[in-house]
């Protein structure tokens, strides 16, 4: 089932790709201009990903509705740490992802949270002031 | 001759200070990220990448670090397949075999040693056959014409899939798919905006780097997520200090281990195949000639030999190609040819003469990390035995900050940290079809060169398509390419039938 949703929406984005490309015009002393790779390319994918809407084959079974839980929070997670890692500043942001992912693994609050209060600052200490990365410590909220 | 006063010269380079201690950096993280289950050397170079952009080190002193990282993580991987029966990444997948009953017989420390040794065997050996060849393969390649080296990527992504009877199709398709994201950006040669919606950010294009710690090293984390990886609980049995093997064992292994060396050397090479399956063919070959007495899977010495050996050798292998055409072999090689791209190297065979310093640098510490990896698994080996311990839950969350450090030190960007996350759920979405990661980075990785020499061509024609079945260097190319595409087509249904007999 999952490659034949996946299979679908290659070969959507393949015919749009297909369309977008071909449109590019070709400019002078070029023979062939910005449209012949995508085409080139777009053609094989619409094949093969027809070819496993038809026929998927094996793929991996999904583990349930826990899981798909465990993973949608985890896949959240992570966004909200892209998000919120220059308003909230490096070192809150760690915390809470780095708590977070810890549960999602297994650890209960207690260890998470231990874990996260000696991660948080123990990374930005290795990369902004060993490494010299530069990280927002603090964030925008703090000035 | 030659050889011998450039490995002398690359020898000067390997042991400048910086270099070297970079060396020792990464054969030591190296070994560390190959003995945790669910690192391996692909996710732990492609997060180091932009750990080494930041630090604004070299193109030679990048490739040093994370080649010693590579070669770190094949002697790393064999660490807890024999001690927890759970191999460290998936070339190791082979030693759990006889590497973990013969812990269970109270042999761990004898296993490890064998297997360090079997190690550095594989992995010097094919550390040789790099110095030899792949200068021989890089002269063979300037005469490629632009048409030559289209049909040569063609090949390398039909040969990618290899002929493990994997469904040719989805390999295909994946690499289809690397392309087609290369493809978003601005056309270089045309100033021409393609498929970027009008979306400033993605001008520049896909980083591959970002790509790549997405769909390698975010990917994994989901993929854990999901089948709800636990700690392992299991604890060590007995002692796990390396004890030197007898003079005895040690001759008993050394036909195990060049047989297993030469395999996986040769499986090396091959585009697509890579360090698992040399693994597996050194394994299955030892045990056809060898297992006389059915002892293998009982914890024979030779069956912890032969695949370590061979992954080891397969990693130096999958060297050759990556520098001599740029055409990586492999996983990890694609990884660390993204990074030589940024850096704006362009390996192939121009770098043997633009930039030996590099070249010959690299391999002479190859040979060096080599004895340096000996030394940290055998004697040192408890080291690593301790780390297994961390629990998965500290482990994964420390992955994840140090991709998102990786990524927001390079790009300064919260679109970046996105786009790392978006191609992480492409990559887990992808290995639920089971479809492999690597052709889609291939597909990333050369999609513009393979552009720019199909343009060239063409260019240099007038537009006349003929001009790539011209030359007989592109003619043997596309012939190997449909022999190659037909034997995969035929081994894959075989495969496939005999997996619906077993299903019945």
């Amino acid at each position: 089932m999952t490659t034949r949703v996946l299979g679908t929406a290659i070969f959507l984005i393949a015919v749009a790709f297909l369309c977008v490309g071909s449109s590019y015009r070709i400019g002078a002393g070029d023979p062939v201009g910005p449209s012949l790779f995508p085409m080139l390319v777009s053609i094989p994918a619409l094949a093969l990903s027809g070819a496993l809407i038809v026929n998927p084959r094996i793929e991996h079974p999904w583990q349930g509705r826990k899981s798909a839980l465990r993973l949608l929070i985890g896949i959240g997670c992570l966004f909200a740490y892209a998000f919120l890692l220059e308003p909230i500043g490096f070192l809150l942001a760690t915390f809470l992802m780095f708590a977070g992912m810890a549960c999602l693994f297994g650890a209960n609050q207690k260890q998470a949270s231990a874990a996260a209060v000696v991660a948080s600052p123990g990374l930005f200490i290795l990369f902004d002031l060993v490494l010299g990365l530069p990280l927002p410590a603090f964030g925008e909220w703090i000035g | 001759m030659d050889t011998i006063s450039l490995l002398l010269q690359g020898l000067s380079v390997a042991l400048d200070p910086m270099n070297f201690a970079l060396l020792l950096l990464g054969c030591f993280i190296g070994t560390l990220v190959g003995s945790l289950p669910g690192l391996g050397p692909v996710n732990g170079v492609a997060i180091l990448i932009p750990l080494a952009f930041s630090l604004h080190l070299g193109a030679t002193e990048s490739m040093i670090l994370l080649c010693a990282v590579y070669y770190g993580c094949m002697y790393g991987g064999r660490i807890s397949s024999i001690l927890l029966n759970i191999p460290g990444d998936e070339p190791a997948i082979m030693t759990t075999l006889d590497g973990y009953p013969m812990t269970l017989q109270g042999r761990a420390g004898e296993a490890l040693a064998i297997s360090a040794i079997a190690s550095f065997v594989g992995a010097t050996l094919a550390t040789l056959g790099l110095t030899l060849f792949a200068p021989i393969l890089a002269q063979a390649a300037i005469y490629f014409a632009p048409e030559d080296y289209f049909a040569l990527f063609v090949l390398a992504f039909i040969t990618i899939g290899g002929l493990g009877g994997i469904d040719p199709r989805k390999t295909l398709l994946a690499a289809c798919i690397g392309l087609m994201i290369a493809c978003v950006g601005i056309d270089p040669a045309t100033g021409v905006p393609r498929f970027t919606n009008g979306w400033y950010e993605l001008y520049d294009g896909i980083d591959p780097i970002v790509a790549l710690i997405g769909l390698f090293a975010v990917s994994e984390m989901f993929w854990l997520l999901e089948i709800g990886i636990k700690s392992h609980s299991q604890s060590m049995t007995g002692d796990t200090r390396s004890k030197l093997p007898s003079l005895a064992t040690l001759r008993k292994t050394a036909g195990a281990t060049t047989r297993g060396s030469i395999l996986g050397f040769l499986a090396g090479i091959l585009p697509g195949a890579g360090a698992s399956l040399g693994a597996v063919i050194a394994y299955s070959f030892e045990r056809q000639i060898s297992n006389r007495d059915g002892t293998f899977g009982k914890g024979d010495e030779r069956g912890v030999a032969a695949p370590e050996a061979g992954n080891n050798a397969a990693s130096g292998g999958a060297l050759i190609p990556m520098l001599a055409l740029g055409v990586p072999g492999s996983g990890t090689t694609a990884v660390l040819l993204a990074m030589l791209i940024s850096l704006n190297v362009q390996p192939g065979p121009l770098l043997f003469n633009n930039n030996p310093n590099l070249v010959w640098g690299l391999i002479a510490s190859l040979y060096l990390a080599n004895f340096v990896l000996l030394v940290m698994n055998v004697p040192l080996v408890t080291i690593f035995t301790r780390v297994l311990t961390v629990p998965v839950w500290i482990l994964l969350p420390m992955v994840a900050s140090v991709s998102f450090v990786g990524v927001y030190s390079i790009s300064h960007s919260p679109f970046q940290m996105v786009t790392m996350i978006v191609f992480g759920l492409l990559g887990f979405i992808l290995r639920k079809c089971e479809i492999s990661l690597v052709p889609v980075v291939l597909g990333l990785l050369l999609a513009s060169d393979m552009e720019n020499n199909l343009r060239r061509a063409l260019s240099i024609s007038g537009g006349d398509y003929l001009i790539l079945l011209q030359s007989p260097i592109s003619i043997g190319l596309y012939v190997l390419s449909a022999v190659f595409l037909v034997l995969s087509v035929v081994l894959w249904r075989r495969d496939s039938k005999r997996l619906e007999v077993v299903g019945d």
